[in-house]
């Protein structure tokens, strides 16, 4: 299957910003490497409460050229910073409770950093990638 | 300001603060000036830089991706 992107064909799987729900193994098969000795796989999935209120989804936009340019850099800079090879696939639009609206896998030589990259890669998507919550949808 | 997007024309560079305070729709931006992040091109700027017609201008409130 194949997503429309921004990005030059290699870096697609790197980074994937779709609507279509996520799949773990995917983003963890692009990071398997006869040198990587650890693979750390982080979903974040959509809670059942918000601010205290039950909801049934979350709304997710992006800004989309520019989010896959900068989740692209972060995915660079991680290989940079631990030598680590990173896939970082976020979900847009509805994304219902228990679903996972990002994964992120990473593999590196060691657990240690692979664990502290997927830890950083996760940070650096929350705080640079133009990507919102634009709703919650309440529970009928 | 309530909508995705809207095209502009300046028939020369112009600063990005002189393209706020002359364009009513986007006039308020200037009093929320730390309420967003402006990119150009997809690129973060911090400065009042000059744009050129063409360029892709977004004003972009916190991220909440994740």
């Amino acid at each position: 299957m194949k997503w429309p992107s921004s990005l030059p064909s290699a870096a697609a799987e790197a980074v994937l910003l779709t609507e279509e729900a996520l799949d773990a193994s995917r983003a963890a098969a692009f990071v398997e490497d006869a040198e990587h000795g650890a693979v750390v796989v982080f979903e974040g999935r959509v809670r059942g409460t918000e601010k205290g209120a039950p909801i049934a989804a979350i709304f997710y936009d992006a800004y989309r050229g520019m989010a896959e340019k900068e989740l692209l850099a972060v995915v660079r800079e991680a290989d940079e910073k631990w030598r680590a090879r990173a896939a970082v696939h976020h979900r847009l639009g509805r994304v219902a409770v228990n679903e996972a609206s990002l994964v992120v896998a990473v593999g590196a030589g060691h657990r240690a950093e692979a664990f502290e990259a997927c830890r950083w890669i996760v940070d650096a998507v929350k705080s640079r990638a133009p990507l919102w919550k634009i709703s919650f949808e309440a529970l009928p | 300001m309530g909508r995705r997007e809207m095209a502009l024309a300046p028939t020369e560079p112009v600063r990005l603060s002189d393209l706020l305070s002359g364009t009513p729709e986007l006039s308020p931006l200037l009093r929320h000036r730390g309420a967003y992040k402006v990119a150009v091109n997809h690129s973060f700027v911090e400065t009042d830089t000059e744009v050129h017609h063409g360029d892709e201008v977004a004003f972009l409130p916190p991220f909440s991706g994740g």
